[in-house]
């Protein structure tokens, strides 16, 4: 079955639309030759949660990274926000996007808990008041306040998770591009993590395989599959084809699947 | 993870250290940096066979390391990374430089075992109290003093993402051998054929990482300048303790003061 790719119309586009981010005609190839995304082209809104998905080596994180400026595309344009993603502009980008990477050894390198997170703002040459008050928020956002002392490298993969959030909460991001936060992290964690992330207002972007968190936190649905978009549009609509989630390697939802305790039948798709 | 990561050049033990709160610590960065410089300089300087020279500079480790409250024994382990370069370079001295020489009344002594004996101190000191820098001072308070002394950004970005680098490589090491470990339980050591590439992919990882990292600053803002959020302010203990130390290490360049005492002693 061939899902037509639409485009999601922005409400407020004309309004407030600074916070939108744009693909167009966007390649990447890495430099051992791996195309990673062929032709992208995407338009998400300011405001929108969109939910990102598709097996392992589709593309996800290249798909983020291409935004923040990680990585520059071969062919084609990304504009974050009416500002084009280049060399030059990528201060300015970084001003409002905040990224948590796949994996959280990339993103705390500080000597402690407390100093990695306050590094973000310290850069941004804020008073050490307002550091300090910026850091023991995030830190409380994400319930890791009695670990501000510890050194991260001593962490669990979750605490460390935890605070490799905290350390982009505390920049206070226009964008917020997460991803797979749930990874490693535990039942109340993870419960934690989804409802930040539905606290968050401004437009985000989460790339996971976990399906049931995409499902409570995004209105839209991007699959890739194979460096390319297979589907754009509702998470419902996709998640219960599913034939084509077989075809891309991915699984159905546990909160739509069929019932293994209770024996419950639940949307046996079309 | 396992004694691996505590052992290799751990600077996580530094980064610990420098976190203390002691009065050393407290001192500001280039006030410490200046007297880690001068007490370079003056175990440098000591002369090829002036033994006796190099007594009192002991001193200075011998103060600094119980008020820093730094752990004597594992601060010294790490010094001894350097010595087998020191003594391969000062092996031969007995060799070559084999006149004799008169070290007390009817003793006398092949110079080379001297000279030898001189080198190897000289570098034990001298790595002693660049980690006694480290240790008390930390990386990034020390790269903030270079700052303030206007060496150039570019360089002190380098110093810190060296640093960095190097912390990386020792995280990367200690997986990779656990992940050997576990796969060859029965093995002792690492087999020959395995060495080459583990150590290519030792060298990739840390780069990948080092490179990851180097990202994630930039995302959050880094523009070259690291900033500790510590606000020093020079004081009348900062000169009171750069000035004191000065002033033992011109006493010390000046005048042979173990030999005067040894004089005393003697009657010599
Ligand atoms: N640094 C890299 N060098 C070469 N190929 C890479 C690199 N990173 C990822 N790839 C390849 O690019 C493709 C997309 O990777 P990625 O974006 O990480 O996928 P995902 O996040 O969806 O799992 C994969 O085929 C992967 O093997
Ligand atoms: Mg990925």
């Amino acid at each position: 079955m061939i899902f037509p790719v639409f485009w999601v119309a922005c409400l407020q586009e004309d309004s407030i639309s600074h916070h939108y981010i744009d693909f167009k005609g966007v390649s990447f190839i890495y430099p051992d030759n791996t195309q990673a995304l062929s032709d992208i082209n995407l338009h998400i809104c300011h405001g929108e949660s969109v939910g990102i998905i598709g097996a392992n080596g589709a593309g996800k994180s290249t798909l983020l990274e291409l935004i923040t400026g990680i990585l520059l595309p071969q062919e084609g344009e990304i504009v974050v926000g009416g500002i084009a993603v280049t060399k030059k502009t990528l201060a300015s980008i970084r001003r409002h996007v905040g990224f948590t990477f796949q994996n959280p050894d990339n993103q705390v390198f500080m000597n402690t808990v407390w100093e990695d997170v306050a590094f973000g703002p310290r850069n941004y040459l804020l008073s050490e008041e307002a550091v300090e008050k910026k850091v023991t928020a995030a830190l409380e956002t994400m319930g890791i306040l009695h670990l501000k002392d510890r050194p991260p490298y001593r962490l669990s993969g979750g605490e460390k998770r935890s605070a490799a959030i905290a350390s982009v909460l505390a920049l206070e991001p226009d964008i917020l591009l997460m991803d797979e936060p749930s990874s490693d992290l535990d039942p109340r964690a993870r419960r934690k993590l989804i409802a930040l992330i539905n606290q968050f207002t401004h437009t985000k972007l989460i790339t996971s395989h976990d399906l049931d968190l995409v499902l409570e936190t995004c209105k839209r649905v991007i699959v890739l599959h194979k460096g390319t978009v297979v589907y754009d549009g509702s998470p419902i609509e996709v998640f219960k084809d599913e034939k084509s989630l077989h075809t891309w390697g991915l699984e159905k939802p546990l909160t739509m699947s069929d019932c293994l305790v209770c024996d419950s039948k639940k949307n046996r798709g079309q | 993870m396992n004694s691996n990561t505590e052992s290799f050049l751990n600077l996580r033990f530094f980064d610990d250290l420098s976190a203390k709160r002691t009065f050393v610590h407290s001192i500001h960065p280039l006030f410490s940096l200046i007297v880690a410089c001068l007490y370079l300089f003056s175990v440098i300087s000591v002369e090829k066979y002036a033994l006796s020279r190099l007594f009192p500079l002991v001193l200075y480790p011998f103060i600094i390391i119980p008020l820093a409250e730094i752990p004597f024994l594992k601060l010294l382990k790490r010094t001894v990374y350097v010595l087998p370069l020191v003594i391969g370079i000062g092996i031969f001295n007995p060799l070559f430089d084999n006149q004799e020489m008169l070290i007390a009344q009817g003793i006398s002594i092949n110079a080379g075992w001297i000279s030898f004996a001189v080198l190897v101190i000289k570098a034990e000191l001298a790595v002693l109290g660049a980690l006694i820098l480290f240790a008390t001072t930390g990386i990034v308070n020390i790269a903030y003093a270079l700052r303030l002394l206007r060496v150039p950004r570019f360089f002190v970005l380098q110093l810190l993402l060296t640093y960095r680098y190097i912390t990386l490589m020792n995280l990367e090491t200690a997986r990779l051998l656990n992940a050997y470990a576990l796969r060859a339980p029965d093995q002792k050591g690492i087999a020959m054929k395995a060495w080459g590439p583990l150590a290519g992919q030792l060298l990739i990882r840390t780069f990948d990482a080092a490179t990851h990292v180097y990202h994630a600053m930039k995302l959050r803002g880094f523009d070259g300048e690291y900033r500790s959020g510590r606000r020093f302010s020079v004081s009348f203990k900062d000169f009171a303790y750069a000035i004191s130390w000065l002033g033992f290490f011109i006493l010390v360049y000046f005048f042979d003061i173990s030999g005067f005492l040894g004089s005393l002693f003697t009657g010599g």
